[in-house]
């Protein structure tokens, strides 16, 4: 009876707790604990917690998870089981001219966990462009279109992504492990998610960790650089009203972003285009339900998709490795510098342009962290003078920080993606 | 429509780049950025001119005294609606509102409008996306 019981015991899932589960679960925890506590990132931290709790769980009919030879655990793999017949008399011309017969899979089975499906969706790269459809359906680029030369903070913000990029190489990463760690300093979740999974998928759990976590920081991370960087002069100085945006100037405007990141860049075409589509069924006022549904319904169903499919990459065979360390750290130094590059951007443009100056605070909303960035500005820039109001006015640097994200990612994949 | 260029030997980055290749590379991608929204900055300059022209002269010919204006008699104007929100119980109200939010920080409201009832919705996803985002 006993043996029995011990077979039994087996079979069971606490048979196969290792001690790396349990410094995951520890991980998991702290994640937890940080969106639901204290509030930082819930809408995200909360579905990757809970995907990195149940990644270090033996689960079974959930996700499936292979060891390849060369050691990398690969998951969210499905299995299709069929047969191959003759293709019937309308198959492809191209087959019967080579001399080939031409045959067709027939399906019997498909096999896979839950999750083994729904990660498709990072790793076909479906969700960070639809979760884009969204932020561009909530975004309002007026604050831009009034004041477009914020477009330089947006993209002095970007200093950190290649400054991370050498850093990373010179920790001993590959060049494609570089970029997306650089990336991190976009502090944009979903170009980081769609441009490491196209050139390391295997950094994945840490670079989107990171991210999400340092997103969520930016409260704590960016005042004590904006502080260093500018004098209590400049951070009362207030800047002129913004000008009221026509409808069509808006329309205008997602078109042409459109037509000139995908002219410049067409690697991130996916995410500058549905950025744009979402924006311009916003601004064009005929299309409200379907306004309605990227604002709500679609971005909030993939946001809680892509949480829990990025938890689940952080098994802890990939994520506790010294290399998640150093991203973690890299991560922290790309966000710094690249909260640095849109300070002292604004001050050189207001070097330039002494009769008009912008604010220097407004440099730091350049990382798309999107609005939270801008509110920080705001914050500081009340601390100094608390009837400055700054938020709209960093609010363009703060989205044209996503356009320029988006556009670093497709330099890096048209420099390393093929 | 896809198309797939021939990658130019400046991009073609070794793995493990040294130290001169990782920063021209760095370089090019700062350009790059730089290029792509100062392109759509010098673009948006140019439409906010067209836009601010034309309204110019929209304002210029609003304000032009029309000739037969004069000839035909004027309909007395209507009285203002009254809405809910110039009541001044409701501006009251609101103010209040105002000052227990900015925990008394020195504020004046200078105007108020009522809610567009058609964009409730949309407005929820925005006020709940910028209400999960904690600043202090």
């Amino acid at each position: 009876m006993i043996q029995g019981l011990l077979d039994f015991f087996q079979t069971t899932g606490f048979a196969q707790i290792t001690w790396q589960m349990l410094v995951m679960w520890a991980v998991a925890g702290v994640l937890i604990y940080l969106a639901v506590a204290k509030g930082f990132e819930p809408l995200l931290l909360v579905p990757i917690a809970f995907g990195a709790l149940v990644a270090n769980l033996p689960t079974r009919g959930v996700i499936t998870v292979e060891q390849r030879a060369n050691g990398v655990t690969d998951s969210a793999i499905f299995r299709i089981e069929g047969h191959a017949v003759p293709a019937r008399q309308d198959a492809p011309a191209a087959a019967a001219m080579a001399g080939e017969t031409p045959q067709v899979l027939q399906v019997n089975r498909v096999e896979g966990g839950l999750f083994d499906f729904i990660s498709q969706g990072v790793k076909l790269e479906l969700f960070p462009p639809l979760i884009f459809l969204g932020v561009g359906a909530l975004t309002d680029f007026g604050p831009l279109i009034a004041m477009p030369r914020t477009l330089l903070l947006g993209a002095a913000a970007q200093l950190g992504l290649f400054f991370t990029f050498m850093g990373a190489n010179l920790l001993g990463f590959t060049a494609k492990q570089s970029a997306s760690i650089g990336i991190i300093g976009g502090a944009d979740g979903p170009t980081a998610i769609f441009l490491t999974n196209k050139l390391a998928p295997e950094i994945l759990g840490a670079v989107a960790v990171a991210a999400y976590t340092y997103m969520s920081l930016v409260p704590l991370i960016q005042p004590p650089i904006m502080r260093a960087l500018t004098t209590h002069h400049e951070r009362r100085i207030r800047m002129k009203s913004l000008r009221k945006v026509s409808r069509t100037e808006k329309l205008l405007f997602a078109l042409v972003v459109m037509i000139v990141c995908v002219l410049l860049v067409p690697d991130a075409s996916a995410l500058i285009v549905m950025l744009m589509l979402g924006n311009f069924l916003r601004e064009c006022a005929v299309t409200e339900r379907l306004v309605k549904s990227a604002q709500n319904e679609i971005i909030n169903v993939l946001t809680i998709f892509l949480g829990v499919t990025v938890g689940l990459t952080m098994r802890a065979q990939n994520f506790l490795a010294p290399e998640t360390l150093k991203i973690i750290l890299l991560g922290v130094v790309a966000f710094g510098i690249s909260t640095a590059g849109g300070v002292i951007v604004a001050k050189i443009m207001n070097l330039l342009s002494p009769h008009n100056p912008v604010n220097p605070l407004i440099g730091s909303a350049g990382v798309s962290a999107v609005p939270m960035a801008a509110r920080v500005s705001h914050n500081e820039g009340q601390r100094a003078d608390p009837n400055n109001y700054l938020l709209m006015h960093a609010m363009g640097p703060n989205v044209a920080g996503v356009i320029g994200t988006a556009v670093a990612a497709g330099y890096f994949l048209s420099a390393l993606g093929h | 429509m896809a198309f797939s260029p021939a990658r130019p030997a400046l991009l073609a980055l070794a793995e493990y780049p040294n130290l001169g290749d990782s920063i021209l590379f760095q370089l090019n991608g700062l350009i790059v950025v730089f290029i792509a929204l100062g392109s759509i900055w010098g673009l948006l300059e140019l439409m906010g001119a067209a836009f601010r022209l034309a309204a110019r002269r929209r304002h210029a010919s609003a304000h032009r005294p029309h000739p037969a204006a004069h000839e035909r008699p004027s309909a007395p104007a209507a009285p203002a609606a009254a809405t809910d929100a110039t009541d001044p119980r409701v501006l009251a109200v609101i103010a209040a509102a105002v000052h227990l939010t900015l925990r008394g920080q020195p504020h004046r409201i200078t105007a108020v409008t009522p809610e567009q009832p058609t964009l409730d919705w949309a407005r929820e996803g925005r006020r709940a996306i910028f209400a999960s985002h904690k600043t202090h």
